[in-house]
């Protein structure tokens, strides 16, 4: 069995084996990272087609920018770089939606109040966890989602994520515990409304 | 801090499979029931993302990108490089230079053939590459007829051969028409590439196989005797007004400004938009000399140039029609060439010919019988008979020293980037609903030469209108604010006190008040906390942030509105209800809904987050105690912004939104309660910067005039810029970690702005004089970058040197900058006379703008064919042309005029809507 330090070693001669021809040598870095970056894209609160469509666009791009790819460097760092420029390109590209402005419509039209959100009971705790972190991540400022993000990555090291965010280390221990924070608060809020409106229906 | 606190914060820094080792800690956790829940809720968090992190790609995900990516490297050419591209091509290089080197002394190169076979064939190779030059600069389809000769020629005939053909050429290429001008057969361009008609003069008739027909059907020709007059001009002998002021008075009555034949019995002239300044607004002196067969040799200029003199646009003049004057005027905006030729009768053979006007119209060239020669005028003429130039007395004005007041360069200023003003929202919303096309496209701020900041959240860009200083010089300085394109991302969750002023009796309150709620409703995230409070009938807070929902709102809403709401009174249904208690004043429901706001104001949430939206149609009593009310909140964090529902409080409402650091916006019907909520809840994610704090300071000795559509704060406005800033400053600081970093006034020129949004463009303008070359100012800009959550400065200082330098883009886009600003005030001033009814008035002023422009187009070459320019134009002529017709008596349409007019004068200066 391979230990971590030969995986690293090994791992940085993927790119320069798939660049001279060797098939197998992409297919061991997607069988590498697939888990990795898939989870990395959940955590960003994307879509699922998003999800699919990103994850097909890193590796594209980790092809493309094979020959850039240093031998000293780690990998991982260098495939998440890749992967998080692509998310905030996603992200940039979502901008809200510009609705039109329609003045002087006489007709009022009657309006119903409908409770569109799903009913707790419908979906299994864990499940709803997950979807919660989702959203809740959404809502945290980008620079502390990525820290935590990126942060939670196994292998990831605090010192990689603030080289691939271009931040002090300081500045990255700052953002994942304010995002923590501010996780545990939301979460406590949301928990204190889920029975506040148990109680009132 | 309390213990809570510190062991909270040593829980929420433990990962997944990290535990709790202190002892002490341990055991306060078992007897804290808040430390214990808190203890939960992290693990709970940790187990549900390492659970997020066990999330794999499909299979089939996975298999079809790793077959793509195979294939395109399968697919892709392997390039083995036999030989480095960059030794190859130095080994050529070398190669080349030896044999020419070894050849040269030799004079061998004539026996290699470099060209092709046959001289006829090098001949062809050489009109083929001048064609494609051609085609490129005019893209004008044209024709040949060459003279082709089946003799061997030797290659000293070629070379003059092709001499002649590249000179031909390139007369040829100076005198294409612009795109769009089809050829026209009957008329020819002589070898010298000007003269246009048969009347070219006898030495070019030997190279008449080798013209080119390049005449356009922009080419005018009139045979005056023909023509009808449209115009009445004095003589000068008759009249002492300029020709100008003649001409302005009578401009009104043309019929679109564009190129025209303007005449009267004894006189004729041409107007036309590019080459107007030549003739009626520059010195022509004119007197009608019927006798003379010849161009007036006492009364124009053209007679007092000698040979090698060049001519200025000054003498492009209009001749008596009863010679049977024809005048041609033909333009060439692709190449920037015009030419005029003036042709009296042919029996006279005067041919006046002028060439190749440059946008400037600096040189000329004149062609008689006599032969060709160019001419100069540099003689001024005299005041008494010199017709000013708009753009000159203009650009006069600017650059004027005289009689000039200074201001103190310290202090605060103004702050003129002002993108969300509600009234020109609402303005441009029913502009849209007119008749006429979209004024909005019309017009737009001027592109500026700014790039996107790459790697922060705006970039600063100083240029001036000077290019040199050699003596005091006036000039403007303009600082330029640039904004990145990227936006911050996602909105937060928010605390939001909604107040609804009842005390008015409106027929539209149920189904706006459903309509907002509804949105807010379906805007709501997790973590947002909305309650409402009710001003003016019974009821206080009404809906607490935990009961927002659509089973306590329906229940809140039939307590207040019945269905028969638009016959039954509130005060009727409120009655009927079991409500309690007073009801509050709008003082006391905002100081109501601002205690509730405290309560769940969370400090790490970010700014905005926690903000009062007033919901009125009535006019505020008291605003005083409310605007101090508001003012004191905005300081803490709390914003207020403000809907309002009818015309008579707008006014009120802006003033407390203004004072609490938050928007106004109207509602109009309840269709448009979903875009204001989003609008508003998202807000703040649109600011890529806050707090940002520019400091001019210009260098000793550098005088200010004034800043361009700005003014200087007084102590109390001042005041209140510093108590905006830090209390920005410390929530920045607070929610995102920035630094705080504001407290102390900079030297010099202060302004603040309080967000600048994601692609925005702003300039600021200063009016300054400059004494000598050297350093004229350091501007430095400080930030709270949203994007990069950090405290951001930039610098730019400005030097200029005294040596001779042509004003180059940056300078003239100073310049333009400047007359956009001229073109937005006096549009506003426009505005402001139609709506008084002086609609007279305010079309001196559009006509003075439209001359203006004109004349400014034609003062520079870059600014002919400027688009955005031709754009503004175009907008004045067709006010012009509105204003000139009898039709516009109804108010309904003058108010119309009036209201687009001043949408216009506040969109050119604004990026876009907000």
């Amino acid at each position: 069995m391979k230990s971590d330090v030969d995986i690293g070693t090994e791992e940085r001669n993927w790119l320069a084996q798939h660049l001279s021809g060797d098939k197998q040598a992409f297919a061991k870095l997607m069988q590498a990272y697939r888990k990795p970056v898939y989870s990395y894209l959940l955590r960003c609160g994307l879509d699922k087609n998003s999800r699919d469509d990103l994850f097909q666009d890193i590796f594209f791009k980790i092809h493309k920018s094979a020959k850039s790819y240093k031998k000293s460097n780690r990998l991982s760092p260098w495939i998440f770089t890749i992967a998080i420029n692509t998310v905030r390109n996603h992200i940039r590209d979502q901008k809200p939606a510009q609705n039109h402005l329609s003045l002087y419509i006489d007709e009022v039209v009657e309006l119903q109040l409908v409770d569109q959100s799903p009913t707790p009971e419908k979906i299994t705790q864990s499940q709803h966890m997950i979807q919660w972190l989702q959203q809740a991540m959404l809502n945290l400022p980008q620079a502390q989602c990525d820290a935590l993000n990126l942060t939670i990555i196994k292998g990831m090291k605090l010192t990689d994520a603030a080289k691939i965010l271009n931040l002090p280390l300081s500045t990255i221990k700052t953002h994942v515990r304010r995002a923590r924070q501010n996780l545990i608060l939301s979460y406590k809020i949301s928990n204190n409304d889920t029975i506040s409106s148990r109680s009132i229906s | 801090m309390s213990i809570c606190n510190e062991i909270q914060q040593k829980i929420a820094d433990l990962t997944f499979n990290q535990t709790l080792q202190d002892q002490d800690i341990l055991q306060h956790i078992e007897t804290c029931q808040d430390c214990q829940d808190y203890q939960q809720t992290c693990v709970e968090i940790n187990q549900a993302m390492n659970d997020m992190s066990n999330y794999d790609a499909d299979d089939t995900l996975v298999e079809s990108t790793l077959n793509s990516i195979i294939s395109l490297q399968e697919d892709t050419p392997k390039s083995k490089r036999l030989l480095n591209t960059q030794w190859a091509s130095a080994l050529a290089a070398s190669f080349m230079l030896i044999s020419l080197i070894i050849l040269f002394p030799y004079n061998s190169l004539s026996e290699y053939n470099l060209f092709s076979s046959s001289p006829e064939d090098q001949f062809e190779s050489f009109i083929d590459e001048t064609e494609y030059e051609i085609a490129e600069i005019s893209n004008v389809q044209q024709t040949y007829n060459r003279n082709e000769s089946n003799n061997t020629v030797k290659a000293q005939e070629i070379k003059e051969q092709i001499k002649a053909r590249k000179k031909q050429m390139r007369y040829e290429i100076a005198s294409k028409p612009a795109k769009g001008i089809y050829p026209q057969r009957g008329a020819k361009v002589s070898a010298d590439g000007y003269a246009i008609g048969t009347s070219v003069s006898a030495q070019n008739d030997d190279e008449e196989l080798d013209t080119i027909t390049v005449m356009g059907s922009r080419l005018r020709s009139v045979d005056l005797s023909t023509a009808t007059p449209a115009l009445t001009i004095g003589r000068e002998s008759s009249n002492k007004d300029t020709f100008g002021k003649v001409l302005g008075e009578q401009e009104s009555q043309l019929s679109s400004g564009s190129l025209g034949i303007v005449s009267d019995k004894d006189s004729v002239f041409f107007e036309s938009k590019d080459i107007s300044l030549s003739i009626n607004e520059e010195s022509i002196q004119y007197q009608p000399s019927p006798s003379k067969k010849t161009l007036d040799a006492t009364n124009t200029k053209l007679s007092k140039l000698k040979k090698n003199d060049t001519i200025n646009n000054r003498n492009v003049g209009f001749y008596d029609h009863r010679e049977s004057v024809s005048l041609e005027l033909r333009q060439d905006i692709k190449v920037k060439a015009k030419s005029v030729r003036i042709t009296q009768t042919p029996d006279e053979k005067i041919i006046a010919k002028k060439d190749t006007l440059t946008a400037k119209l600096e040189r000329s060239k004149i062609e008689s019988n006599t032969g060709n020669f160019s001419l100069e005028s540099k003689e001024k003429t005299p005041q008494t008979k010199t017709l000013l130039n708009p753009a000159k007395q203009y650009l006069a004005e600017m650059q004027s020293l005289n009689s000039l007041t200074y201001q103190s360069d310290s202090g605060y200023w103004a702050n003129t980037y002002l993108p969300g003003d509600s009234h020109m929202r609402l303005l441009e919303a029913s502009l849209k609903n007119g008749n006429v096309a979209d004024i909005s496209n019309s017009i737009s701020q001027n592109i500026q030469p700014f790039d996107h900041p790459d790697n922060s959240a705006l970039s600063i860009y100083l240029n001036s209108d000077a290019a040199m200083v050699q003596q005091p010089t006036r000039m403007r300085l303009q600082v330029g604010i640039q904004a990145s394109n990227r936006q911050t991302g996602y909105r937060q969750a928010m605390n939001i006190g909604l107040v609804f002023d009842l005390s008015n009796k409106t027929s539209d309150y149920p189904a706006n008040m459903k309509a907002l709620l509804l949105a807010l409703l379906k805007s709501k995230q997790p973590g947002d906390y909305i309650s409402l409070t009710i001003a003016g009938v019974a009821g206080g807070l009404l809906i607490k942030p935990e009961d927002f929902r659509h089973g306590p709102i329906q229940v809140a809403l039939s307590t207040l509105f019945t269905k028969e709401t638009a016959k039954v009174t509130i005060e009727t249904k409120v009655a009927t209800k079991a409500t309690k208690g007073q009801a509050l004043t709008l003082q006391q429901a905002l100081a109501t809904a601002t205690a509730q706001l405290r309560i769940n104001d969370d400090p790490s949430s970010h700014l905005g987050s926690s903000v009062l939206i007033l919901f009125s149609a009535n006019n505020i009593d008291n605003i005083s105690t409310i605007e101090s009310l508001v003012h004191a909140n905005a300081i803490d964090g709390i914003t207020l912004s403000t809907i309002s529902l009818a015309q008579n409080n707008q006014a009120e409402l802006t003033k407390l939104a203004l004072a609490g650091q938050g928007h106004m916006r109207i509602l109009q019907s309840a269709n448009d309660a979903q875009r204001i909520i989003d609008t508003e809840l998202l807000s703040s994610s649109r600011a890529v910067a806050r707090a940002i704090r520019l400091r001019i300071r210009l260098a000793k000795g550098v005088k200010l005039i004034k800043v361009i559509d700005s003014y200087n704060l007084n102590h109390k406005q001042s005041q209140r810029v510093r108590d905006a800033e830090q209390s920005l400053d410390r929530r920045l600081s607070k929610n995102l970690g920035i630094t705080a970093d504001r407290g102390n006034d900079d030297e010099g020129i202060q302004i603040v702005i309080p967000a600048f949004f994601a692609g925005d463009t702003h300039v600021i303008l200063l009016d300054i004089v400059v004494p000598q070359a050297g350093a004229i100012a350091d501007v430095s800009m400080r930030y709270k970058d949203l994007l990069y959550l950090r405290n951001a400065l930039t610098r730019k200082q400005l030097n200029l040197g005294k040596h001779t330098k042509v004003p180059g883009p940056l300078q003239l886009n100073v310049m333009k900058n400047v007359l956009a600003s001229h073109f937005a005030n006096g549009i506003r001033q426009a505005s402001h006379k139609v709506r008084k009814g002086e609609s007279k008035k305010a079309l001196t002023i559009l006509l003075a703008l439209q001359k203006l422009y004109q004349s400014m187009r034609a003062q520079h070459p870059l600014w002919n064919d400027d688009i955005e320019m031709l754009k503004d134009e175009n907008l004045l002529r067709q006010y012009i042309k509105q204003l000139n017709s009898t039709a516009i008596q109804d108010t309904q349409q003058i108010n119309y005029i009036a209201d687009s007019l001043q949408y216009i004068s506040w969109r050119k200066n604004i990026t876009k809507t907000q």
